[in-house]
């Protein structure tokens, strides 16, 4: 599986726990920024 | 069960007002116009909805009085003179109680549902009777509000903001602002910067090279230039020196014209001897008055004055002899007989003789007054002339001498001028000589100065090569700040934040958000498709709980009610199996539609509240379809055990609770 993928897998993952949570907003932006943050990470040398 | 509602400054009551409600029944509230009847409604709404976060519901519990407006000072439901109100409600074990403030603070110890305002309240102004008498048939809203699919949107929202944030191109019109672009046309702009600052900086380094090439130049010719530094002191000096001359010549030039009018003066006081002449001329008037008092002698003048005297007097003896005689002839008788007076002999005195006697005495009189009269004018005379002699003499002989020594003092002050003179003109050859010396040097420094500045004049080409130099030093220095500036840009526009990432290689970064744009699309899809499925999903159960209500109901005028599942729209089929349009059916017929609705959703989304309210809204139904539908509340009722109370409903066999 592919970086790409395992990240998408992750997103999905994270809102279905937030939706399933009642759905914080912030908590769920704070949470994905985090991500993409940590992705962006890995692709960096 | 058993649902307790205690009131506390609720509405217009003040104090404590509790009252009692049975489940699995219709309860009906009855009360006179303005006796709480919708107080009542809407504590429950509130106990039970409360806290309401979502914009659309805000403004549906702003409708309903139960929440406050952006200007309101209060709580609605809290009494105006009270500071506080509260409402509790008890059923099967679950205690709410919520306190409302005046200020518009609230307490609540138990959360509600936000649903309940959608499904639960049978009222006019609820959000499903607003559409349907509006002629909206739009009910996306309704699928999203009471499923998951509300919750997706809101992710997919805040999804698609990261992408937008990432990917947007940049306007190729608008100035780059970090603030306002994304990502993608952050990298494109910082892309053109470096382009353009390349270049910038290029032509800069080119600029400040030709410049310094010619700084050298021009230091070589300002090195090479053979200059004479003593040259400005010099003229400073002589221009010091022509002006101390300057001031010399000036300063003995206008002591010569002070000697010279001096002299002018002196020679003219010299030449002045209108005074000594009026002194002289009085002198002489003086003098011959002198010799005139003098050529008589007092002795001679007062020897003369007792001739005179004596004479006078022998003149005066005579005249009053004459007097006598006169005084002896105005008084004598004239009688016949009588004897004369002065000879004695006897005659005839007759007043002729009288008369002639007396003017001849008169006569007499007369002629020795006058003599008298000249002695004492002669008399008077010589003694004038004494007078004169004795005052005139010493005072003329006084200032005779006073102005003999006058004389003698102007004659020599005009010695003394003529002396000043003969010194002062003994001084101007001298001054005249120094002026000339002066005059001299003035013209030699002059001189000097000239070919001075001549010199100076060669060296002006030194000064244009010093200020060139000057201003080439001034555009390098000025092209190196730009430059620095140029690579500050530079090194501004070779970088990018992604989620509070620096990354340098521009290259890398669009690569980095071409690959998140996959990702965050992929992201998307998924939530595109839980959203549809849980509209779907929501709006299949809806559908459901419609049908099965018309069917219950029997209802005739439609065939059937339901949610368009591609778009959400409310469709209605009457008996004829032909589609009405929402907007084109009657008021009553929408009253039905409204209801049934009210009530599917209550069914279909919110069946866990044991609560239903309804206001007013059943009266617009006609009486049969009223009752039809009253029963079926009184059905579900006690299937569900439900609370289901309302207020302004006709009189049936219903729980009554008079307020």
């Amino acid at each position: 599986m592919s970086e790409e993928e395992k990240l998408v897998k992750e997103i999905i993952k994270n809102i279905e726990t937030s939706v399933k949570e009642g759905l914080d907003e912030y908590s769920f932006k704070e949470k994905f920024e985090k991500m993409l943050k940590k992705y962006v990470e890995s692709e960096l040398p | 069960m058993k649902a307790i509602l205690k009131l506390e400054n609720i509405g217009q009551k003040v104090g404590l007002q509790t009252l009692e409600f049975n489940s699995g029944v219709v309860t009906l509230i009855q009360g006179r116009t303005a006796s709480g009847k919708s107080r009542i409604i809407k504590s429950y709404a509130l106990a039970l909805s409360y806290p309401i976060k979502s914009d659309n519901l805000i403004n549906d519990g702003i409708n309903f009085g139960i929440l406050k407006g952006e200007d309101a000072e209060y709580l609605p439901l809290v009494n105006a003179s009270q500071e506080k109100a509260t409402i509790e409600l008890e059923y099967d074990e679950i205690s709410k109680k919520v306190e409302l403030f005046k200020d518009g603070k609230i307490n609540i110890n138990i959360l509600g549902n936000q649903k309940f305002l959608y499904s639960s309240m049978l009222v006019k102004n609820s959000r499903i009777h607003n559409h349907i008498t509006t002629g909206k048939a739009s009910f996306r809203w309704i699928v999203d509000e009471m499923s998951l699919a509300k919750d997706y949107e809101k992710i997919k929202a805040n999804v698609l903001y990261n992408l937008d944030e990432l990917t947007k191109e940049q306007e190729e019109d608008q100035p780059y602002n970090p603030k306002k672009t994304s990502k993608r046309g952050e990298i494109k702009q910082k892309k053109l910067i470096q382009k353009a600052k390349s270049v910038e900086k290029k032509k800069e380094v080119s600029d400040r090279v030709i410049l310094e090439a010619s700084q050298k130049e021009k230091q070589k010719q300002i090195d090479d230039f053979q200059f004479d530094e003593e040259l400005v002191k010099k003229e400073k000096d002589t221009e010091r020196k022509l002006t101390a001359d300057e001031k010399n010549l000036k300063d003995i030039t206008g002591n010569l014209e002070k000697i010279q009018r001096k002299i002018e003066e002196l020679e003219k006081q010299k030449n002045d001897t209108s005074e000594i002449d009026k002194i002289h001329s009085k002198m002489d008037k003086n003098e011959q008055r002198l010799t005139d008092l003098k050529t008589d002698k007092v002795e001679d003048l007062q020897k003369e004055i007792i001739e005179k005297q004596n004479l006078r007097s022998v003149e005066e003896q005579e005249k009053v002899r004459f007097e006598t005689r006169k005084q002896l002839w105005e008084t004598v008788k004239i009688e016949e007989g009588n004897k004369c007076p002065l000879c004695e002999s006897v005659g005839i005195i007759t007043p002729e003789h009288r008369k002639s006697k007396i003017n001849e005495y008169n006569k007499e009189i007369k002629e020795h007054q006058i003599l008298i009269k000249d002695y004492t004018t002669e008399i008077n005379k010589k003694l004038n002339r004494i007078n004169e002699i004795n005052t005139e003499i010493p005072a003329l002989e006084k200032q005779q001498f006073i102005d003999g020594d006058k004389i003698k003092e102007l004659e020599q002050a005009t010695k003394a001028s003529v002396d000043e003179i003969a010194l002062l003109k003994k001084k101007v050859p001298n001054i005249k000589k120094q002026i000339l010396n002066d005059e001299e040097l003035i013209k030699k420094t002059k001189q000097e100065l000239k070919l001075i500045l001549e010199e100076k004049d060669k060296n002006s080409e030194y000064q244009k090569l010093k200020n060139e130099s000057r201003r080439i030093d001034k555009d390098i220095g000025m092209i190196k700040e730009r430059l620095i500036k140029i690579e500050d840009a530079l090194e501004e526009a070779k970088s990018i934040e992604l989620f509070s990432i620096k990354i340098t290689d521009l290259n890398k970064a669009e690569q980095i958000i071409n690959e998140l744009e996959k990702i965050i699309h992929k992201s998307v899809i998924y939530l595109d498709n839980k959203i549809d499925e849980h509209r779907k999903g929501a709006a299949k159960k809806f559908n459901e709980s419609i049908k099965n209500l018309i069917m219950e109901l029997k209802f005739d005028t439609f065939k059937e009610i339901y949610l368009n599942l591609d778009d959400y729209q409310l469709k209605i089929i009457d008996n004829n199996e032909k589609l009405q349009e929402l907007s084109s059916v009657s008021g009553g017929e929408k009253a039905i539609i409204s209801s049934l609705l009210q009530i599917s959703a209550k069914e279909t989304y919110l069946s866990e509240i044991p609560f239903l309210i309804g206001d007013e809204i059943i009266l617009d139904l006609d009486p049969e379809r009223r009752d039809i539908f009253l029963n079926y509340l009184k059905k579900i009722a006690k299937e569900n055990d439900w609370f289901i109370i309302l207020t302004q409903i006709t009189n049936e066999d219903l729980e009554i609770i008079e307020i």
